[in-house]
């Protein structure tokens, strides 16, 4: 069995890998059957090979994910007669052998089983056989080994006498097969093995396919289930298995009473008694076909039911009649918490709202999931009572899951059985169970069936099929393909309005509406005969419209790469701890972290508030493995909880969801170059890097803030605003946070709410084109000395409000500090460039400068240098 | 003689290899050479200017020889022209930027939107925290379906909000908002409870397909998926559609593509590289649409996949731990 998730893609598949998947019990929609070739046939001849059947299969929607051949070539394997057994002169653990193979002369064979004894028939491998022998540590693999004339520690050796995991019948290796016959079948000294087997009707070689069960295919979990789709898949006749019918009541009516109590839970429920039955092992041919399907056989008549199990599907119990009180069998819910012990031994609470069944005194078995220990069949049984039943779906499915136990009987009832295949399943076992036993079947049966269900009935629009599918399947084949799987059907109304009233096989439970036979249609006509439409696909009648998210992401996406940085993805989930650090410094509340309420570790126990984190790691993991140039970025989303009501922020309610942008750079900015000298980066790398992305992407009025007081964590920063919207923020990490103080280990990062800053851009997406000014423009420099501790930047904000239309452009460019400037104070000096629509005049220029001057004069304490 | 030999050597013009050959054989050609001509000579002449002769024509000779090698050693050096204005051309270019990249998930997924955008398809998307109702309900999922289960679904908050589990959702939110036609693809980060391991990560990336419109059919399903199969892995390649399940589709089917390996006992196997189907007429009802009147088709992978295919990745792990060695191959 194996978890899938129902969605289009699984993790198990999710790679390309051949690896051996785990199909253990736990969380199951999906379920691989192991389907015996041989067995199949016995319903459906089909004389398609293995490999060609697990592909028609497939196609017809039963994928088949393996197949294992079983038993391989018996060439050069005979039976033969130990004639003589005396202990190895050399070792201790083996015996030299005379065996007589039917030539002039026995043969000498040195063997290492501890039963090998005198007069035993036993299957000896000879010179130029070849074997596949299983790994001792690993059985499921085989090696083929050639089997050689040899001397085994100065003994000759002329060949081998074989186990029955050597000959590929079981894994069983404790001890050399010992041939004792069969009827119609007595082994002859220098018989071929695959003749004598034959004649003891095992067929020797098999193929198991194992497919993988959809959920909406429960009619697939046996061998006549799948027989009936590839019978219909390849257009032959299914052979339905006879089964006795035996009269309700009798003598079993008189024996044993059944009383349902819950109908809902339990709408049917079959009983019938073999009586002075001898617990058996099973004879060779049901061995063979359990333990083809990779089942250990037990005793007779669990093997029974087994197979009756995975032979039509039904699953059934065998109790020990008489452990049953008061001949009463009751079919009942749990009220409350009841202590159960199950057969293997298990005990269990079971949950209220619980089928079980009970006697006249206790209960006996969980319904549908498992038997119990206080009725389980012993060796020393005599009188079986076999239940075959129909339990409800999801009552099942809940048991299980509340108990943990997938069995393939739950697994079975969890989907739906055939509602009327309880009868059938019961006489035949009944019938095997005593013939295999040397009892008899108790005469009549109860069938208790309260609420019996109708068939359900379908109608199918021809129109619809050809307009779904795209294709004209002509009515006749239609009626065949369905006939093919089991269903009846009734042509109505005239061409036009042709339809089918289908009337859907009992056991199709998942077939409730026209669509669910239209997808029966198609899987067995064959996507492949679905031709493409003659014309190309149409045009879209929708808009073609590249989002502003996708544009703007794609445009950030490659200014960022073609200048230096790389991109990263990194986890979402982090320690919670962690979530609520970088929360606060984000400067959210930490109560605000989302958390999972089933996290896969305490390493992923919450979600991102920032994209930060996960990027500190990679700075760590890529600093460790030798890199220190260090530039990156990511797009993701971050995530926190709000009491916000706004629709706009937040899509699911009490959780605020929005794409972030981040930067990160450490190390060296530049490496030292024929004509260049290294550097390592500061905040001034991450400001111009984000001032140069935010003006690419056109978002309006940025402006740059120091931060005045720093978040633990952090040893400077800046916040950027769009407007009066804050949209981010550039830090420049302390030691601890970077993950060291030298000036090449300290992070600089830049983080942006990218969901706003697309937003804010949308509309300068699309500007209109703004002439080119004709008229030359005027330079001018200024040059000033202002107190240390003046920003730039408001002097830089003062040009501009002054300077107004007319100026251009203003750049910063010199500062100084030192000598000819008095202590206390630093040079700054800047270029202007004015122009305008027309020729401007010196006299407006220098009108302009000198209003300039003044106000940093007045407001900034500046004064022109000298 | 040998004066006016000697202009003729220092005169001629050597620029090409071909120059280079005829002088060679003009002056010291074995049979026809000017100087070697002189050189037999040099018994004719009367015995005592022989040997002044004899160390004139000589002269020549090795003067002839330095011009051709001369010519030689020009043509090997590295830049004739660079060493004349004394700036060594060869040094390394300046780099405006250091190198950069962008993460093959990214391109993986920028080379499936190409494809559908081409079709006429526009990008969708939605949250990442997720309803459960967009998740699984309205998408027809059993209300017991074992995917609602913990051991598969991370859950914020029980039975009502969770981390979505695929991009299906976002089919939901889009039949929800917009009227049809719709024609969209919905690439987003997807996450799953399950064991992280080198087939295996607690999150993903998915692309889903969306087209409803008045008679959408399964073939032209069929047409989109193999005009896109073709786009992304060749011309050539070999598809097939095999009946499978979801609960959102129905008809279902599963796309797998024949992935050539030469180790392989039959050269390749299928492999499969998406699910796709019919929109389910449940999920028509959970967004008020009319099943009768419109039908579509849906379709989704895995964009991990993908790119581990194209590129050849064995551990999906690579894509989370950004390696610079690994990054600065894409």
């Amino acid at each position: 069995m194996k978890t899938i998730s129902g969605s289009w893609n699984s993790f198990e598949k999710n790679d390309e890998s051949t690896a051996p998947r785990c199909f253990r019990p736990g969380t199951t929609t999906q379920y691989i059957m192991n389907i015996s070739y041989n067995w199949l046939r016995e319903y459906a001849p089909v004389q398609e090979t293995p490999e060609e059947l697990a592909d028609t299969l497939t196609m017809g929607g039963l994928e088949v994910e393996g197949i294992d051949e079983k038993g391989l070539s018996m060439d050069g394997v005979v039976i033969g007669r130990v004639e003589r057994v005396r202990p190895h002169p050399n070792a201790n653990r083996l015996s030299c052998c005379e065996v007589d193979l039917g030539g002039p002369e026995p043969v000498h064979i040195v063997c290492g089983a501890p039963n090998v004894a005198q007069g035993q028939l036993v299957p000896v491998a000879t010179p130029g056989a070849t074997l596949m022998l299983p790994d001792r540590e690993d059985p499921d693999k085989h090696t083929p080994v050639t089997i050689r004339k040899t001397k085994l520690r100065g003994e000759p050796s002329e060949g081998m006498i074989c186990a029955e995991d050597e000959l590929g019948l079981s894994d069983n290796h404790d001890e050399i097969m010992v041939l004792t016959g069969a009827p119609g079948a007595k082994p002859r000294i220098g018989q071929p093995f695959l003749e004598y087997l034959k004649a003891c009707g095992i067929v020797y070689r098999d193929a198991v396919l194992d497919i993988s069960v959809t959920p909406n295919r429960p009619d697939a979990t046996s061998h006549l289930g799948v027989a009936r789709d590839a019978a219909a898949l390849t257009n032959i006749p299914l052979h339905l298995p006879e089964a006795p019918a035996p009269e309700p009541g009798g003598e079993t009516a008189n024996l044993v009473a059944i009383d349902i109590q819950a109908p809902k839970a339990c709408p049917r429920y079959v009983g019938m008694i073999v009586r002075d039955v001898t617990v058996r092992e099973s004879p060779a041919w049901l061995q063979a076909k359990l333990k083809a399907i990779g089942l250990r056989p037990r005793n007779h008549i669990v093997d029974v039911t087994n197979y009756l199990l995975h032979d039509v599907g039904q699953p059934l119990h065998a109790f020990d009649f008489d452990t049953i009180a008061g001949q009463h069998i009751r079919v009942h819910l749990t009220r409350e918490a009841t202590p159960f012990t199950t057969l293997d031994d298990k005990e269990h609470s079971i949950p209220p709202g619980t089928i079980m069944i009970a006697d006249a005194e206790r209960d006996i078995a969980i319904g549908g999931v498992m038997g119990g220990q206080n009725s389980e069949v012993r060796e020393t049984t005599r009188n079986v009572l076999i239940e075959s039943a129909f339990f409800d779906p999801s009552h099942i499915r809940r048991a299980a899951k509340a108990l943990g136990i997938q069995s393939d009987a739950s697994y079975r009832f969890e989907r739906g059985v055939d509602p009327t295949g309880q009868v059938r399943a019961a006489a035949r076992a009944a019938a095997l169970i005593a013939e295999l036993g040397g009892g008899t079947v108790v005469p009549g049966m109860v069938d208790a069936h309260p609420a019996p269900s109708s068939p359900r009935h379908i109608t199918v629009r021809a129109e619809r099929i050809d307009s779904l599918l795209g294709v004209h399947i002509p009515l006749a084949t239609t009626q065949r393909l369905l006939q093919g799987i089991g269903f009846d059907m009734e042509r109505q109304g005239d061409a036009e309005t042709c339809r089918l009233r289908c009337t859907v096989p009992p056991f199709r439970p998942d077939i409730e509406r026209e669509v669910d036979v239209v997808e029966e249609i198609v899987r067995l006509y064959g996507y492949d005969n679905i031709p493409e439409p003659v014309q190309a696909a149409s045009l879209s009648s929708g808009t073609l419209h590249e989002s502003p998210e996708t544009r703007l992401r794609r445009t950030a996406r490659t200014l960022l790469a073609c200048t230096g940085h790389r991109e990263i993805y990194t986890n979402s989930m982090l320690r919670s701890e962690t979530a609520e650090q970088f929360a606060e410094l984000a400067g959210s509340a930490s109560d605000s972290v989302v958390r999972t309420l089933n996290p896969i570790s305490s390493e992923m126990a919450a979600l991102r508030p920032s994209l930060l984190p996960g990027a500190l790691q990679v700075i760590a993991f890529n600093r460790n493995h030798g890199q220190h140039s260090l530039r990156f970025f990511e797009f993701g989303h971050v995530f926190r909880r709000t009491d916000d009501q706004d629709q706009q922020k937040t899509i699911v309610k009490n959780y605020a969801e929005y794409e972030s942008f981040l930067l990160t750079l450490s190390g060296q900015a530049s490496d030292t170059g024929w004509n260049t000298s290294a550097r390592a980066f500061d905040l001034f790398d991450a400001k111009g890097t984000v001032e140069m992305l935010l003006q690419h992407v056109r978002t309006p009025d940025i402006r740059m803030a120091p931060v005045h007081t720093p978040a633990p964590g952090i040893s400077c920063g800046l916040d950027i605003f769009s407007g009066d919207a804050r949209i981010g923020s550039i830090l420049e990490m302390a030691p601890d946070l970077s993950g060291g103080n030298t000036p090449e280990e300290i992070v600089y990062t830049a983080e942006l709410n990218w969901t706003e800053v697309v937003r804010l851009a949308t509309p300068y997406l699309d500007s209109t084109y703004r002439p080119v000014a004709r008229h030359p423009a005027v330079d001018r420099d200024i040059a000033l000395v202002v107190g240390r501790e003046e920003p730039a930047g408001a002097i830089l904000q003062t040009i501009q409000r002054i300077g107004g239309r007319l100026l251009q452009q203003v750049r910063l460019f010199d500062l100084y500090e030192g000598e000819h400037v008095d202590p206390g104070k630093k040079s700054v000096a800047f270029a202007l460039r004015f122009g305008a629509n027309r020729t401007l005049t010196d006299r407006e220029v220098n009108k302009k400068m000198a209003r300039i001057v003044h106000a940093l004069e007045k407001e900034h304490g500046a004064f022109l240098r000298s | 003689m040998p004066d006016d030999i000697l202009k003729d050597i220092e005169s001629e013009i050597i620029d090409s290899k071909e120059a280079a050959e005829a002088f060679r054989v003009k002056y010291l050609g074995r049979k026809s050479g000017e100087i070697t001509g002189m050189l037999k000579r040099i018994p004719e002449a009367p015995p005592q200017e022989r040997r002044e002769l004899g160390r004139r024509i000589n002269e020549l000779k090795k003067r002839a020889e330095e011009r051709l090698a001369s010519f030689e050693a020009d043509l090997h050096k590295p830049d004739a022209a660079g060493l004349q204005t004394g700036i060594d051309l060869t040094l390394p270019g300046r780099f405006p930027a250091p190198p950069g990249s962008i993460h093959p998930l990214t391109h993986t997924l920028n080379e499936i939107a190409r494809v559908f955008e081409g079709f006429g398809f526009s990008i969708a998307t939605g949250p990442e925290i997720e309803t459960e109702w967009h998740n699984f309900t309205a998408l027809n999922f059993p209300s017991d379906h074992p995917a609602r289960d913990m051991q598969d679904t991370f859950f914020l908050e029980p039975d009502r909000v969770l981390l979505r589990t695929h991009t299906s959702p976002v089919q939901i939110r889009t039949l929800l908002t917009e009227q049809p036609p719709v024609r969209v693809i919905v690439p987003g980060r997807v996450y799953r409870n399950e064991a992280v391991s080198y087939k295996s990560y607690c999150l993903f990336h998915q692309v889903e397909g969306l087209y409803v419109d008045e008679g959408v059919t399964f073939a032209d399903l069929k047409q989109v998926l193999r005009l896109f199969v073709q786009a992304l892995f060749g011309a050539d390649a070999r598809m097939r559609f095999r009946p499978s399940f979801f609960p959102f589709t129905e008809p279902s089917a599963e796309v797998d593509i024949w992935w050539a390996d030469e180790a392989s006992p039959e050269n390749g196997r299928w492999l499969e590289i998406l699910g796709c189907g019919m929109v389910d007429p449940n999920v028509f009802d959970a967004v008020d649409l009319d099943p009768e009147r419109w039908t579509g088709y849906a379709f989704g992978m895995g964009i991990e996949r993908i790119a581990m295919l194209r590129y050849g990745i064995r551990d999906i792990r690579t894509f989370y731990e950004n390696d610079i060695r690994f990054l600065e191959q894409f």
